[in-house]
C-alpha cells in the first residue's frame, strides 16, 4: 500500500478513537449552550447559543454556593496537605531508618481505602464534635487521599535533587532545616506546584465525603447530583451547563499535567 | 561525602515525619476501629448513639444469610471483572496503536484522552444519564434511526451495562495512558532485535511486550480493581444502584442499608468491613508488587 494513504488512514482511525471519547464531554458543552427545543429537537452542529442555561445557574440557590464551597475546600486542602506532606516526603527522600519502605507503604495503602466503608465513622465522630456541614470536616477527611498522594509525589521530586546540593550547604555551616529552607525547597518548587495541582484535582472532583459530611452549608460542586436525582425533567440545559462549569477547571489542569497526574495515579510507578 | 548519611537516623527524621503519620493515624485507623465497633451493634440512623444493642457477629451472620447481600456480592464481582478486563484490552489495543512511529499527531492524541478520566466522576454518571435516556438520548435516537432499536437502558435488565459502558469509557483512556508511558519507555533494540528475527505483530507482543510490561501491567490491573470496587460515584449518580437492587454493588448496598433507605447504621457498617477487608487484601497485593518493581529498578 502506499505509504502515505496509510499514514492517512492511521491518522483518521486514531483522530476517530479520539473523537469517540471525547464526543460525550462535547455533546454536553454542545447542549448547555441549546434551547430545551433544540436539545430535544434534532441534532444540529450549527445553532444559535443561548446563555439563558446559564443565567439559570448564576441566579439559581446552589450553584454559586457548591463553586464557593468547593473553592475554599481546594485552597484549604492544598495549603494543609502541603504543610503536612513536603516535610514527611523530605525525611523519607533523605533519611534511612529502620521500617522507612514499611512505612511509606502503609502510608500509601491509606489511599485505597474505601470513602463508603469509613465515611459512616466519620458521620458518627462529626455528630460528636459538630462538625458535620463544615468545610474543614471535607478538609480534614479529604486529607486521607491527599497527604498519602503527596508524600509520594514529592518524595520522589525530593530524591532527584543530588545529595551534594544539600551536602555543601552543610559544609558552609548550615544546619539541615536551613539547608532544607535555602536549598531544597527552592530546588523542589516546580514538583510542589505540580502536587499543588493535582491535590486540586482530586479534592475537586471527591464526592463521597462531600455528599454524606454536608447537607447545606459546605455543599462542594460534585454533590449537584443530587438536585438532578430521579430527575426525569427536561431541564437538561441548565444540568449540561452546571456539569460543564464544574468539570471545566479539573479538565484544563488535566491536560496541561498530563504526565504528572498519571505519575500521581499510579504512585509513581509510571514515569508519564 | 558521608557527611550526612552518618546523622542520618531514626530519632532526627521524627519532626519531619510525625504530623502526617499521626494525622494519618487519627483520621483512619482510629474511625476503622471505630468502624469495626459499630458493626457489632444494633444502631439506626438519626437514633441516639446510646441506645446502641450489642450483637455481636449479628450483622455478619445477617449479610451471609441474606439473599440480597450475597446477590451484592456477585453483581460486585461481574461489574467489577467487566469494568477491568475490558478497560485493560481496549485500553491495551488502543496503547499499541497509539505509539505507532507513523501515527501523524500521536501526541495530540494522547494527550486529549486525559479528558475524559479527568471529568467529575459523579458528573460522569449525570451526563450519561441524559444520552441512556430511552426516549430523547442520543444513543437511543442513533441506535433507533440506524438499526431500528431503542433498548431501555435504565430497565433492570441493562443498567448494570450501562454502568459498565460509562466507567469504561471514563478510565480506559488511563489504561491507555499508563500503557502508552510502559511502552514508550521499552528499550527499542529488543523489539527491533525481533523483528530482525521475523516475528510477527502477535509475537512481538505475547513473547516482548507483555513479558517486559508485567509489572505495569499487574499495577494498572490491581488498581482499576480496587477503585471500581471502592468508588461508587458513576453508579450512584447514574442509577443510584437502582432500579430495585439491579445496579446495587457493594459500595452502593453500604450507603443504601446504611444511610438511605433503611438507616441500619450496624449492619452498614459490618458491610463496610467487608469491602475495607477486600481492598486491604488487593492493595497488600499492590505494594507487593510496587516493592518488588522499585527493588528491581
Amino acid at each position: 500500500m502506499n505509504k502515505s494513504l496509510k499514514k492517512a488512514i492511521k491518522f483518521i482511525i486514531g483522530a476517530g478513537i479520539v473523537g469517540a471519547f471525547l464526543a460525550p464531554f462535547f455533546l454536553m458543552i454542545f447542549y448547555s449552550f441549546q434551547t430545551r427545543r433544540q436539545i430535544f429537537g434534532d441534532f444540529e452542529l450549527f445553532f444559535t447559543p443561548t446563555l439563558d442555561n446559564y443565567r439559570e445557574l448564576i441566579y439559581g440557590d446552589f450553584f454559586l454556593n457548591n463553586l464557593q464551597s468547593s473553592v475554599i475546600v481546594v485552597i484549604g486542602s492544598v495549603i494543609v496537605g502541603l504543610l503536612l506532606a513536603v516535610p514527611a516526603a523530605y525525611a523519607f527522600a533523605r533519611y534511612n531508618f529502620r521500617g522507612k519502605d514499611d512505612l511509606a507503604f502503609w502510608i500509601l495503602s491509606l489511599r485505597m481505602v474505601p470513602p463508603i466503608a469509613v465515611v459512616i465513622p466519620y458521620f458518627l465522630i462529626g455528630s460528636f464534635v459538630g462538625l458535620i456541614d463544615t468545610h474543614i470536616i471535607l478538609v480534614i477527611t479529604f486529607l486521607t487521599f491527599n497527604i498519602p498522594f503527596a508524600i509520594w509525589m514529592l518524595k520522589g521530586f525530593f530524591e532527584d535533587i543530588p545529595v551534594s546540593l544539600e551536602e555543601q550547604a552543610r559544609v558552609d555551616g548550615c544546619s539541615r532545616f536551613q539547608a532544607f529552607r535555602k536549598i531544597m525547597l527552592p530546588l523542589v518548587a516546580p514538583g510542589m506546584g505540580a502536587t499543588a495541582i493535582l491535590i486540586v484535582i482530586q479534592s475537586w472532583n471527591h464526592f463521597v465525603y462531600a455528599l454524606f459530611l454536608t447537607s447545606t452549608q459546605a455543599r462542594t460542586l460534585p454533590t449537584m447530583v443530587t438536585r438532578f436525582l430521579g430527575f426525569t425533567g427536561v431541564a437538561w440545559g441548565p444540568m449540561a451547563a452546571a456539569s460543564f462549569l464544574a468539570t471545566l477547571p479539573v479538565v484544563f489542569f488535566a491536560v496541561i499535567f498530563r504526565k504528572k497526574l498519571i505519575q500521581g495515579l499510579t504512585f509513581g510507578a509510571v514515569k508519564g | 561525602m558521608n557527611f550526612i548519611k552518618s546523622k542520618l537516623r531514626a530519632a532526627s527524621s521524627f519532626p519531619w515525619i510525625a504530623p502526617s503519620v499521626a494525622i494519618l493515624f487519627t483520621i483512619t485507623i482510629l474511625p476503622t476501629i471505630f468502624l469495626f465497633y459499630t458493626s457489632l451493634h444494633r444502631l439506626r440512623l438519626g437514633q441516639p448513639f446510646e441506645d446502641r444493642v450489642f450483637v455481636g457477629l449479628g450483622n455478619f451472620a445477617r449479610l451471609l444469610n441474606s439473599a440480597d447481600f450475597i446477590q451484592t456480592i456477585q453483581l460486585t464481582l461481574f461489574y467489577t471483572l467487566a469494568c477491568v478486563i475490558l478497560q485493560f484490552v481496549i485500553g491495551f489495543a488502543l496503547a499499541l496503536f497509539f505509539t505507532q512511529d507513523d501515527l501523524v499527531g500521536r501526541g495530540t492524541m494522547v494527550t486529549l484522552l486525559v479528558i475524559p478520566m479527568s471529568i467529575t466522576y459523579a458528573i460522569s454518571g449525570l451526563i450519561w444519564r441524559l444520552y441512556f435516556n430511552p426516549s430523547h438520548g442520543i444513543i437511543n435516537r442513533i441506535l433507533s434511526s440506524t438499526i431500528g432499536i431503542s433498548p431501555n437502558w435504565y430497565g433492570s435488565d441493562l443498567a448494570i451495562y450501562s454502568a459498565i459502558i460509562v466507567d469504561v469509557w471514563q478510565w480506559t483512556p488511563f489504561v491507555v495512558l499508563v500503557m502508552v508511558a510502559g511502552l514508550s519507555a521499552l528499550p527499542k533494540s529488543t523489539i527491533e532485535a525481533a523483528l530482525v528475527d521475523g516475528a510477527n505483530f502477535f509475537q512481538r507482543v505475547r513473547y516482548i511486550i507483555l513479558p517486559l510490561l508485567k509489572p505495569i501491567i499487574l499495577i494498572v490491573l490491581l488498581l482499576r480493581t480496587i477503585q471500581v470496587l471502592i468508588m461508587p460515584d458513576i453508579i450512584f449518580s447514574l442509577t443510584e444502584g437502582g432500579p430495585g437492587s439491579a445496579t446495587e454493588i457493594l459500595s452502593l448496598f453500604i450507603y443504601r442499608t446504611g444511610f438511605h433507605q433503611t438507616n441500619r447504621l450496624g449492619l452498614g457498617s459490618a458491610a463496610a468491613v467487608i469491602l475495607l477487608v477486600i481492598s486491604i487484601i488487593l492493595a497488600q497485593i499492590l505494594i507487593r508488587v510496587m516493592g518488588s518493581e522499585s527493588k528491581n529498578e
